[in-house]
């Protein structure tokens, strides 16, 4: 694993100021990567630390809600059940799902095929981007396009490269409109991901073959 | 309220403090509620932008901290980030209710381990395969109605919803058979390694 969100990211994730979709990308990332968790952790306790050592000049009078609250019974309950893992099938193939999609496993629709070699589930998490699973069989090069808005993807299974490097189980990457790319997998080589969307991705190129039989974007 | 200076207390003292509030020690939650609630305030104000809705993140994280103070593990964490870490979870998914709209992600999907003892979220995470071999050795031991429940969740991998419907129960009730079971599970699997 050698991409992984920018600090700045991982600090925005902790502080609790990312949109539903991209923090939700940072966790699934996260919980592959004890680095990235690290930091994240670091970040919580600074953020604990500023809040404990905040100077306060107004002092609001709790003493009710004191009182209620002592009067409520404790309980040790965890808040959530444990998550475990599930699996999904695409292509013949069966894979294990991150921890975080656990609990979504029906909010993930069928695959569209593209030409029997890129598959997408798209995954219904956030009104404000578009969440999907993107699965890319070996030897398939897509075809150079660009973002409109931002993309986030996280490489759950095999590996995928494009004109930048090589990318593998766990990267993350995170790139701007103003980014233009076009991933392939080698021969012997597929890639499961996760891909989250702020806006539709527009074709900067001819539609290869694989996409112009459907007139469709990559992203359903 | 109280006379004691929190300004200086160390991770060890608010630990020692948050023990004797697992015994519902009044007086410590005084002493834990003085120093943060103030605090909480000011935090949740900044995030919410409004004084009625920051009280009650105040009120939801305090209370929490009161209810829920076994689940604090002072090795782990310091109680700074814990209540830190309470109070943006409250901020997040109140955010989202107030936008009026059904939210999908929710905190604990975001930050998971928040209030999961960390030894049952790695006894839980490993493979999928390893896991579902333990669970299909030791599931005779559990009574009839918490074992379809997790033959359908875990083996079958049917949604909880799903599940409830099927053996027409409410969902709580798929939950609560599956936390004894997995709490049964775990101690018999534990046993067996020694």
């Amino acid at each position: 694993m050698s991409h992984h969100p920018l600090p700045s990211l991982i600090e925005a994730y902790a502080s609790g100021t990312l949109d539903d979709a991209t923090a939700f990308s940072v966790a699934t990332h996260i919980e592959s990567c004890p680095h990235c968790r690290r930091l994240a952790l670091q970040a919580e306790q600074r953020l604990g630390d500023e809040l404990s050592s905040a100077v306060c000049s107004d002092i609001p009078n709790f003493d009710s809600m004191f009182d209620d609250i002592v009067a409520l019974e404790q309980n040790s309950e965890p808040f959530r059940f444990p998550r475990l893992p599930t699996s999904i099938e695409v292509n013949g193939k069966k894979f294990r799902l991150p921890l975080s999609l656990s609990r979504f496993k029906d909010n993930i629709s069928e695959w569209k095929s593209y030409g029997g070699k890129v598959f997408s589930a798209s995954v219904e998490l956030s009104c404000d981007a578009r969440v999907s699973l993107l699965y890319i069989s070996e030897n398939v090069k897509i075809p150079q396009h660009t973002h409109k808005g931002i993309e986030a993807t996280l490489v759950l299974h095999g590996g995928f490269s494009d004109e930048d490097g090589h990318y593998d189980v766990g990267d993350y990457l995170y790139k701007d409109a103003s980014v233009r790319h076009s991933p392939f997998t080698r021969e012997g080589e597929d890639c499961l991901c996760l891909t989250v969307l702020t806006e539709p991705m527009i074709f900067t190129q001819g539609v290869a073959r694989v996409f112009n039989m459907f007139g469709k974007g990559l992203y359903p | 309220m109280v006379d004691i200076d929190t300004q200086a207390y160390s991770k060890a003292d608010w630990a020692a403090c948050m023990d004797k509030i697992k015994s519902k020690d009044k007086a410590s939650f005084a002493l834990v509620f003085s120093h943060f609630s103030p605090r909480l305030k000011q935090f949740a104000y900044r995030h919410m932008g409004n004084e009625q809705v920051a009280v009650e993140i105040v009120q939801e994280a305090m209370a929490t901290v009161w209810q829920k103070s076994a689940l604090f593990d002072g090795s782990k964490s310091s109680l700074s980030t814990w209540i830190y870490t309470i109070a943006r979870n409250l901020c997040f998914d109140t955010l989202r209710k107030q936008k009026g709209r059904e939210a999908h992600i929710h905190s604990d999907d975001i930050w998971p381990n928040d209030y999961c003892p960390p030894d049952m979220v790695e006894h839980y995470s490993p493979e999928t395969e390893m896991l579902k071999q333990q669970i299909v050795k030791y599931l005779e031991i559990l009574p009839e109605a918490q074992k379809k429940v997790v033959k359908a969740v875990y083996l079958e991998e049917l949604p909880h919803q799903q599940v409830a419907e099927m053996f027409d129960i409410p969902l709580g009730t798929v939950k609560s058979r599956l936390r004894l079971a997995v709490e049964k599970l775990r101690n018999s699997i534990e046993v067996d390694k020694l």
